[in-house]
């Protein structure tokens, strides 16, 4: 047993010895050697894509109505209008506000309404409208674009004092 | 009248207060119960949409509601624009968030070639998907590869149930494996 | 003399604790709020006096079609009601892919009347007022398509007009 514990460390020392003999340099005595101490930055943090928008559309029913009288002149035979007449709102938004950490392309679509002699339009439909991305720590500067959908003319004479309907607002965000 | 006789009355009268408060306050409670007019509740309009069975709460999202104009309606949306489509599975792995910040319910559809092959339940303020289920025989239709298609969000008044007059189409890159 | 006096005592502090009680259900009762109780969902009837195919409507009683984009609705916008009826010819034309009923409401919410579903390439020529306007208050048409089979929301459109007649035969 002791025999065989002394033959095995001695294969240890003879092993670590050869494995000395194998450094690749040797220092001499009193002799001194730089080695360069390296350190790497690894950069693997990823910032994937995160989309995030809001819209808010406001109520889209707009009435035209006429409120008055319309006066007889006995002497003319004829009426004097006494009228006052308009839309109760001209004017209905959509608003698009860009929340992502990209930019997005917002387009809006919508079928002008051409019945009863009154026309809809809606703003901002020509191009896509670019918004770009937020930016850090300002969550009240994110860009937004807005879509204004108005109302003008006169309904026609077959029909007064009646709303319009819209539609559907179609709100493309690429 | 004796110091005792005092106390008593004193007592009495203490005893006769209390019950006179209790009678009252018994009264009121008996009336607020069941004597109180009560808001009137409609029946809903429209049948109810069921739930997304896929959604599930959104961590961390505390944010306070938007504001919402009379009439009109206000969301929040945060998603992926990269799709992945598994026909073995029949199911779409993506994410689509509707923040709790939101006013509107969404329903979530994804669309290619003009064919929605992907139709959500309702996807409640506060709530995410991340895997939606194919409709039925839709994964016929398809052949693995890379398509372009879009995510067409419907929104709906959580109360009425009504659909409203904006929805969003948003395009997607959608990678079909077998 | 010290029985008695505890006796009261102990009827008084009783009473306390019945008050207190009594007076904290009636805080409770007066401040809570039912919950909305969600009724379940019925489907709308069909309109029983629906007639197949466009009606033909007096021009007087300014009849066109109005565009949606999701469906289009052909109505009168000259509401005169007779006998608490008026004839606004309510029309879901062929093209649609929905399911349509008709809703009269005034100002503040109320229902007046309203109609029942009407399919594609169908048509209701009247509407009964449950409430009857008076003439020239104003009201609100609520439009308002299904889809089919599932009676799920497919939109609503709203036009607002005034009651140009009422009259009693």
């Amino acid at each position: 047993m002791r025999k065989t514990i002394k033959m095995i460390l001695a294969l240890a020392t003879v092993m670590s010895m050869s494995t000395i003999a194998f450094a690749t340099e040797t220092v001499g005595q009193n002799g001194s050697q730089n080695i360069d101490v390296i350190a790497k930055y690894s950069d693997t943090v990823t910032t994937p894509d995160v989309y995030s928008v809001d819209i808010e559309w406001e109520d889209m029913t707009f009435t035209y109505s006429e409120a008055g009288t319309m006066d007889w002149n006995p002497s003319t035979h004829a009426y004097t209008e006494n009228v006052i007449s308009g839309w109760d709102k001209e004017s209905a938004e959509v608003t698009v506000t860009n929340h992502s950490n990209v930019a997005v392309d917002v387009t809006f679509a919508h079928a002008p309404i051409t019945t009863y002699g009154v026309t809809t339009a809606l703003s901002n439909t020509d191009s896509a409208v670019n918004l770009a991305a937020g930016v850090e720590h300002d969550v009240a500067g994110a860009a937004s674009t807005t879509a204004t959908l108005t109302v003008s003319g006169v309904p026609n004479e077959d029909v007064t004092e009646t709303g319009i309907v819209v539609g559907t607002i179609n709100v493309k965000i690429a | 009248m004796s110091k005792n006789q005092e106390r008593t009355a004193k007592e009495k009268g203490i005893i006769y207060a209390l019950l006179l408060i209790t009678i009252i306050a018994v009264c009121v409670t008996v009336w607020a119960i069941f004597f109180r007019e009560k808001e009137t509740v409609l029946a809903p309009d429209y049948a109810p949409q069921e739930e997304e069975e896929n959604s599930e709460a959104i961590p961390d999202d505390d944010t306070e509601k938007m504001e919402q104009p009379e009439g009109g309606g206000s969301v929040s949306l945060s998603y992926s624009k990269e799709v992945t489509v598994d026909l073995g599975d029949r199911t779409a792995k993506l994410y689509f968030a509707n923040p709790g910040k939101s006013n509107q319910d969404i329903v979530l559809q994804l669309v290619i070639r003009e064919e929605v092959i992907v139709q959500s339940g309702t996807i409640k303020p506060g709530k995410q998907v991340m895997n939606l289920n194919l409709l039925d025989h839709k994964e016929k239709m398809l052949e693995p590869g890379v398509y372009e298609g879009k995510f067409a969000v419907l929104y709906y008044h959580p109360e009425t149930r009504e659909k409203a007059v904006v929805n969003t189409e948003i395009p997607v890159t959608i990678t079909v494996s077998e | 003399m010290k029985t008695d006096k505890k006796k009261n005592n102990l009827v008084i502090a009783l009473m306390i604790v019945i008050c207190l009680i009594s007076i904290i259900v009636m805080l409770w009762a007066l401040t809570r709020q039912e919950k909305n109780k969600q009724l379940e969902f019925t489907p709308p009837p069909f309109e029983s006096t629906a007639v197949t195919g466009t009606p033909e409507v007096p021009a007087e009683l300014g009849w066109k079609e109005l565009d949606a984009q999701e469906f289009k609705v052909s109505v009168c916008g000259i509401v005169k009601i007779i006998d608490s009826k008026a004839d606004i010819w309510f029309t879901n034309p062929a093209c649609n892919t929905v399911w349509m009923k008709l809703r009269a409401i005034d100002n503040s919410g109320n229902i007046l009347g309203e109609t029942g579903l009407i399919k594609p390439d169908e048509y209701i020529q009247s509407i009964h007022f449950g409430t009857v306007p008076d003439e020239g208050e104003e009201i609100i048409l609520k439009l308002m398509a299904y889809e089919p089979e599932t009676y799920y929301s497919a939109g609503s459109a709203t036009l607002k007009t005034m009651v140009a007649g009422n009259e009693t035969e």
